[in-house]
């Protein structure tokens, strides 16, 4: 026991002497065959891990930026029709299963009351509507699209956001209208 | 945007709380130590994460935090001082056999850890076989025995 415990403080401090001669530069080709040392393999690997720090720090101004979805000032659009009475702002970018919001503006003379909404049938198809506010007081289906019936005072300004939940990934067409009014047509990609 | 901000928040917190708690409170010591660290991580899983269960959340979430983390390395390399706070110092605990209580009891370990760690790193028995126990920067003890141990 006593002399295994000397002999192993000596091959600790052996190595380490070594360890200080080569300090500062290496060289090219492998001078350690012993351990299975590839210093050219590991130099590309260096080279690539840089690279990889560069990407990684691309991927966050991207996400801070907002084109990885989940908020900022890229993913934010708006969309409106002709006579400009109907305006949907929404997000660009989406993610599978997380919620996103999508807002209509209807400008004051846009309707009567009460004021009809219309919302594509296939975009709904992959959304999951989780919440409308304020709430319809009916909905009903027509052909090829959803119609959402809200009441209000005549000729008042209205925004009516809808918090949805992509089902699927890739991109989603939709389109509003309001009040048989020419559709305003929008889209989202959605990230996986 | 909002995955890289709960990142970056999520990683300067728990840093700060991990080292105001001292080098030995999370260096899993004790069984008790282990599941703390399991707790923290299941406490942080929601506030990283929220809501958004999209892959593409849990992959930002990672490299904001990678990154932070290489990005803070190649800072300590440059600067001793941010080394120094980030990361802490080594401090001599035994010397020549000799207990340094004031430093023991500052850092909050007693003779009973040292010989604990003294017996797992170099089968050491008593404290007077000791030249030098170090309470490394991770939390660890590290034992060096005198040249002459018997």
């Amino acid at each position: 026991m006593l002399d295994a415990s000397g002999i192993d403080e000596k091959t600790m401090t052996a190595p380490k002497s070594t360890e200080t001669v080569s300090s500062g530069k290496t060289s090219d080709h492998s001078r350690r065959p012993m351990f299975d040392e590839d210093i050219g393999f590991q130099r590309r690997q260096w080279r690539v891990e840089r690279f990889g720090w560069a990407a990684m720090v691309l991927v966050i101004i991207a996400a801070l930026a907002g084109v990885l979805g989940g908020g900022g000032i890229v993913e934010l659009a708006t969309a409106s029709d002709s006579t400009s009475l109907t305006e949907v702002r929404y997000a660009r970018f989406a993610r599978y299963s997380s919620s996103t919001t999508l807002e209509v503006n209807v400008t004051a003379s846009a309707s009567g009351r009460p004021m009809r909404l219309s919302i594509s049938d296939q975009y709904l198809g992959a959304m999951n509507v989780r919440a409308i506010t304020p709430s319809p007081i009916s909905t009903s289906i027509a052909s090829r699209q959803h119609v959402f019936v809200f009441d209000r005072a005549a000729s008042a300004a209205a925004t009516i956001r809808f918090e949805l939940v992509p089902q699927s990934i890739g991109r989603h067409e939709g389109w509003i209208a309001v009040d048989g009014a020419a559709p305003v047509f929008f889209s989202h990609f959605v990230y996986p | 945007m909002d995955s890289v901000w709960r990142a970056a928040a999520i990683y300067i917190g728990l840093m700060i709380i991990m080292r105001l708690s001292g080098k030995r409170s999370l260096a899993q010591i004790t069984t008790f130590d282990f599941v703390l660290l399991l707790i923290i991580g299941e406490a942080t899983q929601q506030a990283l994460l929220g809501e958004d269960f999209s892959i593409t959340n849990a992959l930002i979430v990672i490299i904001t935090l990678v990154t932070l983390d290489i990005g803070l390395s190649l800072l300590k390399r440059r600067s001793k001082k941010v080394d120094k706070w980030l990361d802490d110092v080594p401090l001599v605990i035994v010397e020549d056999g000799v207990a340094l209580q004031d430093r023991m009891d500052k850092a909050r370990v007693d003779v009973d850890d040292v010989l604990s760690a003294a017996r797992h790193l170099q089968g050491i028995e008593r404290l007077d076989q000791i030249r030098y126990a170090v309470l490394e920067r991770s939390g660890g003890i590290s034992i060096i025995p005198k040249e002459n141990a018997s």
